[in-house]
């Protein structure tokens, strides 16, 4: 390993300190993720999109090799929206249309 | 041990690229870098566990700020770099990770919107600094730069008040093919992102090498996802 002259000067705060600056700097910013509370019920969102989205979200998961449910939650987190952590997780393989392009 | 954080208000200017581009290079000096992943879509740590093919390093995934502001905590005490890359809003998380800061890098991409953000996220560095006592500088990185454009020059000059870095990122598909590959990046943009590590030692936004190279082990990166 390289030996290595450290920039820091002043000592590194505790996790409470950095807590309490962060809020007291935007004390408006919500959590990156929501606060599921322990509540780990899920439920369903019905959502109406024309095929060519679809086939276009599908074959975007593919190409990730994730889930479409996983792109749509990212998509949301990018925008700000709070997501459940396990929301963001990637759990079942891509369904639709299977793993493998025919 | 320096942390250096990489945020940015906006989404999409190339913040997880540029974690990507600066952890990757590190590793490769043999430089004991450890990666934290804040953002909850987990680009970063998606890329370390899939993709990256390099000398090893450690990625961890946390965006509760709780529990990022413990990591950042207990990583700063096992490498003598630690980057962390933010989601691209304003969240808690983000802000935890500039108050734990040693100095905050900033990647812009030409456009009216990103200057405005990027002017924001300095202006919020600012605030948490004077929040914490301490000095936190940072510096807007322009990406995805078409030299020879007015638009680049245009976007170079609005950012102008802003502290800037004399490297900067081409619009280069080498940067995007590192994404998919996992190969860090040859040739023109090989050489901008020496530079870019160059000028971040020279701005000591990261440590200066003294000493010779160690032998440096290419083996899987170790991704450490946390459970929530």
């Amino acid at each position: 390993m390289k030996s290595l002259k450290s920039t820091r000067h002043a000592p590194a705060a505790s996790p409470d300190e950095m807590l309490r600056i962060a809020g007291a700097a935007a004390p408006q910013q919500p959590s990156a993720i929501a606060s599921t509370n322990g509540v780990t019920k899920s439920a369903m969102l019905s959502v109406r999109l024309t095929e060519a989205t679809l086939e276009a979200l599908a074959d975007y998961a593919l190409q990730q090799g994730t889930t479409q449910r996983r792109v749509i939650a990212e998509a949301l987190a990018s925008h700000g929206i709070q997501v459940a952590g396990r929301d963001l997780e990637d759990r079942p393989p891509p369904r639709r249309r299977g793993n493998i392009r025919t | 041990m320096t942390i250096l954080t990489i945020a940015s208000s906006k989404g999409g200017p190339g913040k997880t690229t540029m974690a990507e581009l600066i952890v990757g290079s590190l590793a490769s000096e043999g430089v004991n870098v450890i990666a934290l992943d804040a953002d909850p879509t987990g680009g970063l740590s998606r890329w370390a566990a899939r993709l990256y093919e390099g000398p090893t390093f450690t990625c961890h995934h946390e965006a509760d700020e709780a529990r990022l502001a413990h990591l950042i905590h207990r990583v700063s005490q096992e490498a003598d770099v630690v980057v962390v890359d933010t989601a691209g809003f304003g969240n808690r998380a983000a802000t935890v990770a500039m108050t734990a800061a040693d100095a905050v890098l900033i990647p812009m991409v030409p456009g009216e919107g990103d200057v405005t953000e990027a002017a924001r996220t300095v202006e919020l560095v600012s605030g948490v600094a004077s929040a914490a006592r301490r000095d936190i500088p940072s510096r807007v990185v322009l990406n995805r730069v078409r030299s020879a454009t007015a638009l680049s020059r245009h976007a170079a000059a609005e950012a102008g008040p802003l502290p800037k870095l004399e490297a900067s990122l081409s619009d280069l598909v080498a940067y995007g093919e590192m994404g998919f590959s996992g190969r860090m990046p040859t040739g023109k943009a090989g050489a901008e992102a020496a530079a870019l590590i160059a000028e971040l030692r020279a701005v000591g936004f990261l440590p200066a090498l003294v000493g010779k190279t160690a032998s440096v082990k290419t083996k899987y990166v170790r991704t450490v996802r946390a459970v929530r």
